[in-house]
């Protein structure tokens, strides 16, 4: 693949970071590569099998496995509905950190303070429930988004 | 034969015929039989082999049908196989044909409205039980049916019986009970639930079937004062089916309520929907037991 891995914000549209406490993930040593796969509408079913699957070898179990698989889905899902319905889902670790980062071809993505979703939204919105749970079940999500497409990461510690 | 109705379908004199993979699924429908029979006045008698006595009792109970007064009182009696069909010698037809008639005669001369009778049919894949004496008898049996006075369901587990003697049973009867099915793939399944009334949803569910449970949603909520959705075997569901079901609760009257069982996983994913911030949703948690 002639593409860097962008785990780093790029000069495009900086990645806002969501809130304090939350980190970008590191690159380079440390780091264990789990799954790397494509998805679409008819496949999200499969790729919720594969995130468990390789969550659970990078150390991720129970309730907070179950919780990755659910990120993992929401953000696939979004790319799905809103980002031109496919995209790609990698999984890795490093350190205490898994990581799963998913991206697609959309661009202009309305990235904004990803500390809005601290609040949840009102019951009667039908549209963006999916981020907001990504944003609040995972340990750290951030929005990188260029307009060679847009990546989502959110980041679950290993406890 | 007719194909498969719901069980509130069955009329009296009805001799149906239930086959099932999901012990949950015979267990509902049984259950709603009981229950319709006891409503009505009818003498219940369920011959048990898969489970115990007291723990097909509890079973109803948990569906929210009482036994203890009908229990008590004779209106429902629970035998087991071994007390009924498999006496010393083995099975026969013409035994089994007698056994019901006598206690069709008893229902009467109790001045109950009628017999209900559901039969567990398992005890017919031991050996040596003799399937075609099974057969025969539920051939022979018909005679019992013509005044309206005996309705029977036999419940037969396709995961213990072999196609071909599933094919026979199923031939023998009349008719044909099913749980109504909203949704059926390798997936997900989405059924009517009868006791306690709603929806079960085994598998997993995703916004890709979220029409299909809007569908059956809505039908519950029609049919249903309280409603009950039990996901205990359901395994996934997104941010999408959950905000569905919060806004369906919303639309609710405050006299009526959605009472989902799940397990924990998915409780949370309906908190994150707001399920806490409705009177018209309570969530319980719940596993399933396989």
């Amino acid at each position: 693949m002639a593409q860097a891995d962008r785990t780093q914000p790029t000069n495009g549209a900086a990645a806002r970071a969501a809130g304090p406490g939350r980190t970008a993930p590191a690159d380079g040593a440390g780091e264990t590569r789990g799954l790397d796969q494509a998805f679409d509408r008819s496949s999200l079913a499969a790729l919720r099998s594969a995130v468990a699957a390789h969550g659970g070898a990078l150390g991720l179990a129970g309730e907070r496995l179950d919780m990755l698989v659910v990120v993992a889905h929401e953000l696939a899902s979004n790319s799905v509905r809103h980002g031109g319905g496919s995209g790609r889902l990698r999984l890795w670790r490093d350190r205490d950190t898994v990581y799963c980062r998913v991206t697609d071809r959309r661009t202009g993505f309305p990235v904004r303070d990803l500390r809005a979703w601290d609040q949840r939204p009102p019951a009667q919105a039908e549209g963006g429930r999916g981020l907001y749970f990504a944003y609040t079940l995972a340990d750290g999500m951030t929005v990188d988004s260029t307009d060679s497409g847009t990546a989502i990461i959110a980041a679950f510690t290993v406890s | 034969m007719t194909s498969p109705a719901p069980v509130d379908a069955l009329r009296p004199g009805d001799h149906a015929c239930v086959t099932f993979s999901d012990p949950d699924e015979r267990l509902d429908i049984i259950a709603a039989f009981v229950a319709d029979g006891l409503d009505r006045g009818d003498r219940v008698i369920c011959f048990t082999d898969t489970l115990p006595p007291d723990v097909l009792a509890g079973q109803f109970t948990d569906r929210g049908v009482d036994v203890d007064t009908p229990l008590r009182k004779g209106q429902l009696r629970l035998l087991t196989s071994d007390e009924t069909w498999l006496v010393e010698g083995g099975v026969s037809a013409r035994n089994m044909v007698e056994l019901l008639g006598t206690h069709l005669a008893a229902a009467a001369a109790e001045d109950y409205r009628g017999l209900r009778v559901t039969a567990d049919m398992h005890w017919a894949t031991r050996p040596l039980a003799g399937v075609e004496e099974l057969l025969t008898f539920e051939r022979e049996v018909e005679s019992l049916f013509t005044d309206g006075r005996l309705t029977a369901i036999c419940e037969y587990d396709r995961n213990s019986f072999d196609p071909v003697t599933l094919a026979f049973a199923a031939e023998a009867h009349a008719s044909t009970v099913a749980a109504a099915i909203y949704h059926d793939d390798p997936m997900l399944r989405i059924c009517r639930q009868y006791r306690p009334s709603g929806l079960r949803l085994a598998g997993e569910i995703d916004f890709t079937r979220l029409d299909v449970l809007l569908e059956a949603l809505g039908e519950a909520v029609r049919l249903d004062q309280e409603i009950n959705l039990n996901l205990v075997h359901l395994t996934f569901m997104d941010a999408a089916v959950a905000g569905a079901v919060v806004r369906t609760a919303a639309t609710l009257d405050g006299t009526r309520r959605i009472t989902v069982r799940c397990n924990s996983a998915l409780a949370r994913i309906l908190r994150l929907a707001g399920s806490d911030d409705l009177l018209q949703l309570r969530v319980l948690e719940a596993h399933g037991t396989g």
